[in-house]
Parts: structure tokens; sequence; C-alpha cells
């Protein structure tokens, strides 16, 4: 799964899940749902919207989070273990590998049903099968589904092409058309048969674009289907009003068929300490129903979370330096309230990139200019002042030196030969052809343009910052604010000279990151940079097929090496994520991949209750200004 | 005689107006804002040509969001910038747009409305049309659409509350040329053998001026409310401090108990907005008393 | 009376073909890439020029012969080489800005298969020689040439042992009739009922609408009703008190009222009243609890100007005759405002009214998108935040037309009430 980051924005998306529970006592409301008491709510912002709850063709954050509730896929994270890993779900076990690591197969759960839907017959859902995970991925495959995981099977599912090739047709995409490399053996076990070793197959496999889809809902609903999910998992939709509300509630399906899904049982000692080992054992879900709201406004939604109205809140950059104290502990009247700090790093590496195909700053035909460039890439990147951004984002980045973050294997640990150094910045413009920032060919000053996705107060001042970074060695940078369409736009048609952009990880891997600098993933692909290569592309080849081994490992960070040394990315910060929650959500930890983790939650409905009766007595100036 | 009709005319009205103390008050503090939006244009040209960084974008995160003081009046906001020296700033943008959306709705609402009046037949139908099918479109939803599709900013906003309100004047010139067209002055022109053209803006025209100055007046605060929550909702200016965008970020640390960028500014848009409506009532009870809305 | 409506209905007409028309310019003509905007980025040129197939965007705007295709994007080349650099036989020169084909290579720009029904037209200005899309080029000095070909053809370059320099390339289709227009398209779209669907949000817009027009009505109504009966009992306490203090004392509140901007009612509204005092909800749309400080906030902003205007009719008929009159013959004087003025100013009081209620259903734009209810306003607003251009045209259609029709409705429930109407 890709995401696109506008930067910020990112501790506002859904991935951080920013729950709570939802207040209804006194409201009419109470009485037409008698689940409320074990509700809770997530609120998410703007740019991360649902869009779509069609595993195939669904791109964004939240989206993923709102399908993964519904529809369940053959593998999943653990919820409690570091570093990530990936255990059964739908499948009885980790499938079997064959010896030249190219056929896995795997047995699926009996008595897995899904969820009871006027597309059945007699409207009762039927019991999953195979058949449904080869059906499913060849949607992923089928081109007039416009999805967005192509990429999770392109050339490394035997025969996924030729199913590819072929729904390019106009007549509907023939769904009957065997694809040799996902074989159904048995009402229960599938094949998968790939072209060459794919180390990455089993994260992949936990991802929404191998998540079960009953043949007969796409059929029934038909282009609707994005609207009507019907899936295994805890939660079924009840309502889903755009742009403003989505609701579920657990799925009754489950009890019905008898099946039961428990909490983790082993953990660390600190999990345990943490109190997220209470549950060990208990089935899920715990929360009988979940509300999710659009809230554009971060003092809205920060207002509703102070009384009470969501049980959890991300701290936005205007809160910060009142919630939070200088030693990143909470302020202590929040802490009185029962308000938690939740902090946790974050696998993402947040950028500012220059497009290889502008003259100035990309690549050239002749060997000199392409060499100075280079040298105003190398001086831009010694111009970043990493500590000047991290004051104004409140102190809650990372450095980064290469572009593959920690912890993954292959980041790099010695500091990056461009780090912030204005003398060697000044040197490197002037040996790149602008002596004190000045064009000695036109004699004006060097002005560069750097494309924004966003528009609002925080991006705004964070490129002023970045402005006056450059202004230093005496480069003039000027943005342009775009919105989201409009940026993607820019980026697919290759405009602009330099763009901000943040890359989040699919799964724990570099190879993940390592992808978005080969070649062939251009734009529109991933690599917005357009970055060539002819060595990056050589050694991705190589390691595409690689299982994890210290040699993987090497090549990686030699990859890294020669990324950083040609800067066609500015490395700008790896973010670490905080998040506010009341005392009365419990089970709560950050997930890298957060996609259906929301079943280990659960909601203790006494405390808060007891919490927002207190609410008018205890005036709490939450300000910390006392 | 027109020039006498018409010098007897003001001067009569401005004896009304010197009797009302509120008028005059609000036409003081109307002077002033207008002296502030003055120099803050000034400023901002100023800064643009010497490729400078005016004061009121001087950044210094050390001094953010300090409360009102003797060095800084109304405090400073979250990057330490002093709230008074944006304040003023605001002024000027919210001056450039309801001048501008005025430069663009009234000489179209005039033209129209005059042509319309005055000659009657196919010419008002067709004018009648055109301002009825944009006086159908709904509102705000107008304007934001025409935002949309040419794009943020202050173009944007201009053309949105320009093209959307010129229709009220249009209509209102219409009723008045009507009205002159039967009078005597209109018909010894005609009989001299005057162009139209020439009596419609020569001699028309001057006889209703005071229409348009009163619905100026009366325009004036509607376009700088609209520009208030246009930009607030991330639709009007971008990069220079607007009171909307001001509003806006203000609002975000209003419960910290950062009181003074959201006191002001309301303060400001209040004063400025209440100034011009009562202004605009004294004018139109002084020029004409029977015009009202 | 039937041929006075008849007679009106006709003079609507041209209204509504203006609404259209300017709804047209304004989106078709002014508006953005719907494609790029749509469908994001990791799109094949294909899949978007099929989309403009669907929607009839890939039509000429009024009238034309030649119609923009996107299996090649006109590219100036005094800007960069763009795609162009991907082909290596084509070498970019940025101070002639222009492309040089070198001997011997053979290309096609054209980014996908082109439709096989269709024919094609190249735009070439170029120097040196080879051949486009079969047509022999060649010239010493820059030339200007027209190639027709036909979708199934190749539409490719080729060069023999001779460069070929391009300066400007511009591919168009042929349009079979010129008639056959955008505009056209949606007129007939529109005679279907047929609203378009939100690019977004995937959904027919007709079903967004009726999702939307509940939640704004429960929040416009109350605010219009109140409004309208809390302004008037305020009017006639002016109308009372006439130049007392009262009086003066009102109308400068009101002027007030009116000049304080909505920002501040909303903003001050959910600060103090919902969150520092926990009197209602701060955000959201779940019961009628949730409305209550939406519809406070709406009453109390629209006051200011409601109490003016109604001031305003109120005096207007107390200088009346009828009202002298009656105080003549000693009638009291709250038995003459609440019986005889009232009633009389029931005429301009239900206008503004009837007038006021195409209003109603657009909602209130600010209220609904800062208190999170699903409303049309909040859907109009939404739409404008991400372009969804087919959602905002239907907005400013139906609410324009509904305006017109509420126009018409008000004329005859006038002439109804009134027959002199009809001979003006």
């Amino acid at each position: 799964m890709r995401f696109y980051v506008p930067d910020h924005k990112l501790f506002i998306s859904g991935l951080l899940a920013v729950l709570g529970s939802f207040l209804l006592s006194g409201c009419g409301g109470a009485e037409k749902d008698p689940a409320i008491g074990n509700g809770e709510t997530v609120s998410y912002s703007q740019t991360s919207r649902i869009r779509g709850l069609d595993p195939a063709s669904a791109g964004e954050v939240s989206s993923s989070l709102a399908i993964a509730r519904i529809y369940e896929g053959l593998l999943e994270y653990d919820y409690l273990a570091r570093p990530y890993k990936v255990v059964p779900l739908l499948a009885e076990s980790m499938p079997e590998v064959s010896a030249d690591g190219l056929t896995y197969t795997f047995k699926i759960r009996k008595g897995i049903y899904f969820q009871d839907d006027p597309c059945f017959l007699d409207g009762k859902g039927r019991e999953l099968v195979a058949e449904d995970f080869a059906y499913s991925i060849k949607r992923v495959a089928d081109v007039k589904n416009v999805s967005s995981g192509f990429w999770a099977y392109n050339r490394r599912i035997k025969g996924i092409n030729i199913f590819h090739e072929a729904s390019m047709k106009p007549e509907p995409s023939d769904y009957d058309m065997d694809v040799e490399g996902l074989h159904v053996v048995d009402s229960h076990t599938l094949e998968i048969v790939l072209t060459e070793p794919y180390p990455q197959l089993l994260y992949v496999l936990a991802m929404h674009y191998a998540f079960a889809v009953p043949r007969e809902a796409v059929e029934f609903y038909g282009n609707k289907f994005v609207n009507h999910p019907v899936g295994t998992g805890p939660y079924k939709l009840v309502e889903w009003r755009r742009n403003s509300r989505i609701e579920f509630v657990r799925n009754p399906k489950w009890a019905e068929t008898g099946r039961i899904e428990t909490y983790p049982e082993t953990g660390t000692l600190e999990q345990k300490a943490a109190g997220l080992l209470k549950d060990a054992g208990k089935p899920i879900p715990f929360i009988d129903r979940v509300v999710q709201y659009v809230v554009d406004d971060t003092s809205t939604s920060w207002m509703m979370f102070l009384s009470g109205q969501l049980g959890s809140s991300i701290i936005s950059p205007d809160n910060w330096d009142v919630v939070v104290t200088p030693d990143k502990s909470l302020n202590e009247s929040l802490e009185q309230r029962g308000i938690e700090l939740i902090s946790s790093p974050y696998t993402a590496v947040y950028y500012m990139g220059f497009n290889w195909d502008d003259a100035m700053v990309g690549e050239s035909d002749d060997s000199g200019q392409d060499l100075r460039n280079r040298k105003l890439r190398q001086a831009l990147s010694c111009a970043y002042e990493f500590d000047l951004m991290n004051q104004f984002m409140n102190n809650r980045y990372y450095p980064i030196d290469g572009p593959i973050p920690t912890p993954l294997a292959g980041c790099l640990e010695k500091p990056s030969p461009y780090r912030y150094n204005l003398d060697k910045a000044r040197k490197l413009l002037a040996e790149a052809g602008y002596p004190e920032g000045i064009d000695s060919k036109t004699g004006r000053r060097l002005e560069l343009s750097v494309e924004m996705g966003s528009a609002d107060t925080n991006t705004r001042q964070s490129m002023e910052l970045m402005a006056d970074m450059f202004q230093k060695i005496g480069v003039v940078l000027k943005a342009n604010y775009n919105t989201w369409p409009a940026f993607i736009e820019k980026m697919n048609r290759r405009q602009g000279q330099l763009f901000r952009l943040a890359w989040v990880a699919d799964y724990p891997d570099a190879e993940n990151f390592l992808q978005l600098f080969y070649s062939k993933n251009e734009s529109p692909g991933p690599n917005h940079s357009n970055y060539r290569n002819a060595e990056i592309d050589r050694f991705y080849e190589q390691i595409r097929t690689m299982q994890d081994s210290p040699e993987r490992t090497e090549i990686y960070e030699k990859m890294a090496n020669i990324i950083v040394e040609d800067s066609p990315w500015i490395f700008m910060f790896q973010p670490m994520s905080f998040a506010l929650k009341h005392s009365w959500v419990e089970n709560y930890l950050p997930h890298d991949y957060p996609y259906g983790m929301g079943k280990y939650r659960r909601i203790n409905s006494e405390v808060r209750q007891k919490w927002i009766e207190s609410y008018g007595d205890v005036k709490l100036n939450m300000s910390g200004r006392n | 005689m027109n020039m006498e009709r018409n010098q007897s005319l003001w001067g009569d009205a401005w004896q009304r107006l010197k009797k009302n103390r509120i008028a005059m008050a609000c036409l003081s503090l109307v002077v002033l804002f207008t002296v502030l939006a003055v120099y803050g244009e000034v400023l901002y040209r100023y800064h643009d040509i010497k490729d400078t960084t005016p004061a009121y974008q001087n950044t210094d995160l050390d001094m953010a969001f300090k409360a009102p003081s003797s060095k800084h009046w109304m405090g400073t906001d979250g990057l330490g910038r002093d709230v008074m020296a944006r304040l003023v700033q605001g002024v000027s943008i919210a001056y450039k747009v309801g001048i501008i959306t005025s430069l663009i709705a009234i000489p179209i609402g005039v033209f129209f409305g005059c042509i319309a009046g005055y000659f009657g037949g196919k010419v008002d139908d067709f004018v009648v049309w055109l301002y009825s099918t944009f006086a159908s479109m709904p509102g705000l939803l107008f304007i934001l659409a025409i935002a949309m599709v040419v794009g943020k900013g202050l173009l944007g906003i201009y053309l949105g509350i320009g093209l959307t309100t010129w229709v009220g004047i249009c209509r209102l010139m219409r009723g008045e040329v009507i009205k002159h067209k039967g009078q005597t002055y209109v018909l010894a022109a005609q009989a001299l053998g005057l162009s139209s053209g020439r009596i419609i803006f020569r001699h028309i025209l001057p006889n209703v001026m005071h229409v348009i100055i009163v619905t100026f007046t009366l325009r004036f605060p509607a376009a700088v409310g609209t520009e208030v929550f246009l930009s607030f909702l991330g639709i009007g200016v971008q990069d220079q401090p607007s009171w909307g965008l001001m509003i806006n970020s203000a609002r975000m640390r209003l419960w910290q108990g950062i009181w003074w960028e959201m006191t002001f500014v309301t303060l400001a848009v209040f004063l400025l907005v209440l100034a011009f409506n009562l202004l605009g009532d004294a004018l139109r009870d002084a020029l004409d008393p029977r015009l009202n809305d | 009376m039937l041929k006075y409506i008849l007679k009106r209905i006709l003079q609507m007409l041209p209204t509504v073909v203006g609404v259209i028309l300017l709804t047209f310019v304004l989106f078709n003509v002014v508006g953005g890439d719907l494609a790029a905007i749509a469908m994001g980025k990791k799109v094949s040129l294909q899949s978007m020029e099929s989309f403009d197939e669907q929607r009839g965007l890939n039509k000429p705007l009024f009238f034309g012969t030649r119609a923009k295709s996107r299996a090649y994007e006109d590219q100036d080349f005094s800007e960069g080489a763009g795609r162009w650099r991907t082909w290596s036989n084509a070498v970019y020169s940025a101070e002639s800005a222009a492309v040089m084909l070198q001997p011997k290579s053979a290309f096609s720009p054209i980014a996908f298969k082109l439709n096989p029904d269709n024919d094609f037209e190249w735009t070439i200005s170029f120097r040196g020689a080879g051949t486009l899309a079969g047509r022999e080029l060649a010239s010493k000095d820059w030339k200007t040439e027209k190639i027709r070909f036909q979708g199934m053809e190749d539409g490719g370059f080729s060069t023999e042992k001779d460069t070929l320099e391009i300066r400007r390339l511009k591919l168009r289709r042929v349009v079979k009739n010129p008639f056959d227009s955008q505009l056209l398209y949606y007129v007939k779209q529109l005679m279907r009922g047929d609203l378009g669907t939100s690019e977004s949000l995937h959904q027919p817009v007709s079903k967004l609408l009726a999702d939307g027009i509940l939640p704004s009505l429960s929040l416009t109504i109350p605010i219009f009703f109140i409004g309208v009966v809390v302004s008037i009992s305020l009017s006639l306490v002016c109308a009372f008190f006439r130049d007392t203090f009262i009086d003066r004392f009102l109308v400068m509140f009101s002027v007030a009222l009116m000049s304080i901007n909505y920002l501040v009612y909303i903003v001050a509204g959910q600060y103090i009243l919902a969150y520092k005092h926990g009197m209602f909800p701060v955000w959201g749309y779940e019961s009628a609890r949730y409305l209550a400080l939406p519809v406070l906030i709406g009453v109390v902003s629209g006051l200011g100007s409601n109490i003016r205007f109604y001031r305003t009719v109120m005096l207007d008929e107390m200088y009346k005759d009828y009202v002298r009159t009656a105080f003549a013959k000693g009638v009291s004087k709250p038995r003459v405002l609440f019986v005889h003025v009232l009633k009389n100013a029931m005429i301009p009081i239900i206008t503004n009214v009837v007038i006021a209620i195409p209003f109603l259903y657009t909602g209130s734009l600010l209220l609904e998108s800062f208190f999170g209810i699903p409303g049309l306003g909040y859907l109009g607003i939404n739409a404008i935040l991400s372009s969804d251009i087919d959602v905002v045209r239907a907005l400013v259609l139906i609410g324009a037309l509904l305006f017109v029709v509420s126009n018409l409705l008000t004329d005859i429930c006038y002439a109804v009430a009134d027959p002199r109407v009809k001979l003006k």
C-alpha cells in the first residue's frame, strides 16, 4: 500500500488510530442504540477521509483502516510482537513453502463465514473458501478496478500478468480464467506459485490487497460495491455518511457460527506492566460499536477530546508546548485527569525531492553539468538545518541520514556527509556554479521553486523556514501551494522542480523505501523524483528476490550510500508520533501497521461514566495555565 | 444647471450629516481605517520592491505568544510576529477586497442598469434576463464555485464577490434611470440631439451618483465580511496577513488563554463593518430619505 | 388566471436556459481537468481518455471540428522535453527548443492505441526529412504541415538517413459532427435527470443530494422560523415604542449584531457555550441536542438584518391611512399594532419568507461545516475543497432552479391574492 502523506498531516491521519469514546449520556440517541455503553469513536481528519470500502481499489490510510474492520486476509500482524511479525488469521497456520521458495501452500480455516447480506442466496453468509482468495487477488489485477495495489503481484505471481492484460479488453473481465499461480487445490487449500522468490510476499498478504471478498457481493452490487462491504471480519458496516461519519457494529455472524478469536497471550514484560496483557486469551472484539468522524478542524477535535466526547486525540503543533513539557512528558493538569501520553517512533521518511527531469537540479546529458547539478543538490542538503525544523515542530522529529528509516535493516548508522554544514554548503554551491548563490552564467540569484501538496498554516510556516535556511547560502526558494489533487497531478506530469512528500512504510522491509529510487517506478509510479541510476536499478533487481540475510542488508546499505551521494532527496526527518488518550481507553498500543488492530481495544465504560459526570464539577483549566 | 443642483444636493446632505454625531464618529473611524490601509499598502509595496522582509512577517520563535506589552501593543502571534503590524496589513487587504470587488461590480452594474433603463425594449429584456440569471445563483456557493474555478487566492475572491454582487446595483440603477428618463432635463438633452451615451453618462449618471455612493458604502462591509470567511475556509488570501487567516490561527490557541490576537482582530472587523454600515445608513438618510433597502 | 400562469412560466424559461448556460460556462469552460482530479495519479492516459469519453469531456466545448486527445499531450519544447526524453532516438535541445530525431529511427509518440473508428490529425512544425503517420516530410527550412490519418493506422515517426527536427507537434481528433459538443452532452444529461457522479465520493450526485437535504433542512427550518418569529416580535416592539430610547437602542443593537462577523458567533459559541460551560455538544449530528447550538447561532446572527427589515415594513404600514383612521376612532395602540398593522404587513412578510425558501436548501455552509452537520452546505464545502466539480455544479444549478421556481410561485400567489397584479 502506498501512502503519500502531506507534511504534518500524518499526525492527524487515522494511522495513529485517534480513538475515543462517544458521549451520549443525556442525549436522545441513547435509547436508539443499546450498545452505546461500549462504543468507541475514532475521529480522523480531512485529508484522510474514507473514499471507498473496496479492498482492491482503496489506497489511503483511512480507507484501509475501515476496510480492515470488515474484511480479513490470510495473515495479519501480531498486535504485541516487536519487531513486527505476521501471524496466521484466516489461514490455519503459516504456509508451507517449497524448497525453491516459489510455492506457498495455505490451508484455510474451516467454519469462517461471511456476514449475512442480501447478495447471498436467502441472505445468509456462506462459508469462506480458497477460491475467494484467488478471486480477490484477480480483482486487484483487473485493470477495470483501477487498483492501486497491482504492484504487489505484478510479475510475481505466475500468470497474473496474462490475466491483467486480458482484462484490458473492453468486454467484462473473465474471472473464470485460470491463473497458474493462484491454484485452488481443494475448497480449503490455496497454492500461490511465484515466478521468482518474493521475500515480502507474506507482508503483502497481510495487506488489504489480499483480503477475501465474496464474488456474489461484487456481482450483486456492481459499481456500488465500494459502498456495500461484505466481509468475514469482527465488524460490519451500519451507516456511512460520507465526509462526516461512519458506524460499525460487532459482526453477529461470529457469535452465530461460534467463531472465537482471542487476544494474544505473549508479550514483553514491559507490555505486561503497562496492562496490555490483562485481556490475554479473552475473546475479541471487546467493543460493540465503533463510530468514526471526520473532524476537519484540529481545535474542534481537541475540544471534543478535552470534554470527553472523544477518547483519544493527536496533539496538534499548536497545542504541543502546553500539553507536553520540555522533557516530553505530559502536563500535570492533564495527567491528573487521567490522560496519558503515548509516543512511538514511526517508520516513515519525510523528504524534499528533486525532479530528475529538471535541467537545473536534475540529470543532465552533459557530464560536467550533471556533476554541477549534483553538487547543487548536495549543497542544498547541507543547507538544511534539521535542528531548526525540529524546534519549529516542537522537537518531535528524528534526524535521518539516508533513504531508509530506523528500525529497518539497512538504515545508515553514520551521519550523512551532507548533514547541516553551512561552510560545506557554500563551497559546494560555488563548485556547482553558483558562488554566493549567484548564477555565474546570468549574474542573477539562483531561484528554485518547490511544490507543496497542502496550504495550511503549518505547511506554509515550515516552508517559510526552509526558505530561510536556503537564504543563508544565497538561494531563493519559492513555494507553490497546491491542493492535494492538483499536487498529485503535477507529480504525475513530472512538473515541478522540488517537491515535498513523505513515504510511510507499507511493511517492515527497507525494500519498500528503496523501490522509490528504481527507475521503472518513475512517475506516475512512486519514484516521483524520476531518479535514474543504472547501478541502483541493477542492485534493486538483485535484492527483489533476496531473502532477509546479512548479504542483503549489505546491499541495502550500499544502495543507501549511493543515493545519499546522488542526493535526489533532501532527507528531512523521521517523525515520532504522539497521541493522548483518556484512562478509559484500554489495550492501546501504537502499531506501524494498525489495520485491523482496533479489535483488540477496550473501552472501560464505568471509568468513562465517572469521568464524564465529574466534568461539570471539576472545571479543570486544561490549558495548564492555572 | 445640473452642477448647481448637484452642489446643493451634496451640500444639503453634508449639512444633514454633520448634525448626526454617530455618523461623524463613523466617518472619522472610516478615515482612520483608510489611512491605515494606505499605510499598509505602501509598506507592502516598499518591501516588495526592495525585496526585504517587512516587520509584520518577521518571525522570532523566542517571542512567540507574548501578551500585550509596551513593545507589542497587541501582543505577538505563534511565530512571534507583532499582531498590531499584521492587523494593519489586514486593513489594507480588507480595503483591497472592498474596493476591487466594487470596481468589478459597480461598473458592470451601472453600465447594464443604465442602458437597460434608458433604452428599454430588447436591451432591457436582455439585461433583465442576464441579471435574473445571476440573481438566481445561490449566493455564497456561487462565490465559492467561482473561487474554486479560477484558483485560490485574492483573484478568486475578487472575481467571486465582484461577479455576484453587480446584480443589485444593476437593478437599482435601472429603476433610477427609468425614473429620470421622463424628466425634463433628459427630454431637453434629447431635443438638442445629444448622443445617447452622452445623455446617459454625462447627464443622468451624475444625478443618480448618490445611489452608487450609498450602495458602495453598504456593499463594502459585506465584501469585507465575505473575504474574512473565505480566507478562513482556506480559499482566500494565501500568504498575507488577512483577518480571516488571523482569526483562524488565533482560534487554535484560544483555549489556552491566548486571547489577544482573536480579540483585536475581531474588534477590528467589527469596528470597520459597523462604521461602514452606520455611515451608509446615515448617508442614505442624508442623500435621499426615500431610498431604503 | 391560467393564461397568466402560462405566461409567467414562459417568461421563466429564458432564465432557466441562462442558469444552465452559466453553470456550463463556469465549470466546463473555466474548470480544470476532471479526469486527473477524479482518478488521481496511478492511472494510464488511456483510462483518462475513456473517462473523458464516458462523460463527454473529449468533445469540443460548444462547437468544433477538432478535439484534443490524451494520446499525445502537446509539449512546448521551450519549456522542456517532457515525455520525449524517454525516447532514446530523440535528442532534445533547450537552445533551439526542439527535438531532433536521429537517422534510422522509428517510434510513436502516441501513448496508447487510438480509437480505430476515429480520424486524427497531426500538426507538425519541422525541418529535415522523415515520415509521420506514413506521410513523407521533407523540408530544408521550418515548415508546418497537417497530416490526417485513421485511428487504426500507425501514427508514429520514422527517419531514414536524415534527421528530422520538430519544433511543435499537436495531435487532434477529427470530430464527425461539429455540433456534438460538451454543451449538448450536458443538456442531454440534464434532460435525463442525471446530475453526474461525485468523483471523490464515488456516488451519484442525486443520492448525495437526497442524503443531505434532510440534515440541511433540520438546521435551516428552525433557524428560519424562530428567526422570523423573534425578529417580527422585536420589530413590533420597535414600532410600538417608535422614536423612543427602546426603539433607537434596538436599531443600534441590530446594526451591531449585523456587524459582528459570522465566524465570531461560531467560534465564540462553540468555545464558550459548548466547551467551557458544557451546555451543548462541541460537534456532531447525533440527536436534536446537537442542533441546538448551531440553530441558536444561526438565529442570533440573522437577527440584526431581520429586525431592520421588519421594522421598516411595520413603520411603512404605520404611516398608512387606515392606521390613522383607527387611532382617530380611539382603537388602542396594541390593538392597532397587533391586529391591523400585523395583518396588513403580512403580505411583505410572506413575500420575504417565500423568497428565502430556496436559500434554505443549500443550508448554512459555515454552520454545517463547522459543526459537522452532513447537509448540503457541508457537502458543498467539501466538494469545493476536493474539486468535485459535478457536485458543486449540481448544487449551484439546483439552488438556482429552486430560486426561479419559487419566484414563479410567489408571483402566482400574488396574482391569486390580488387580481390587479395581472394587469401590470
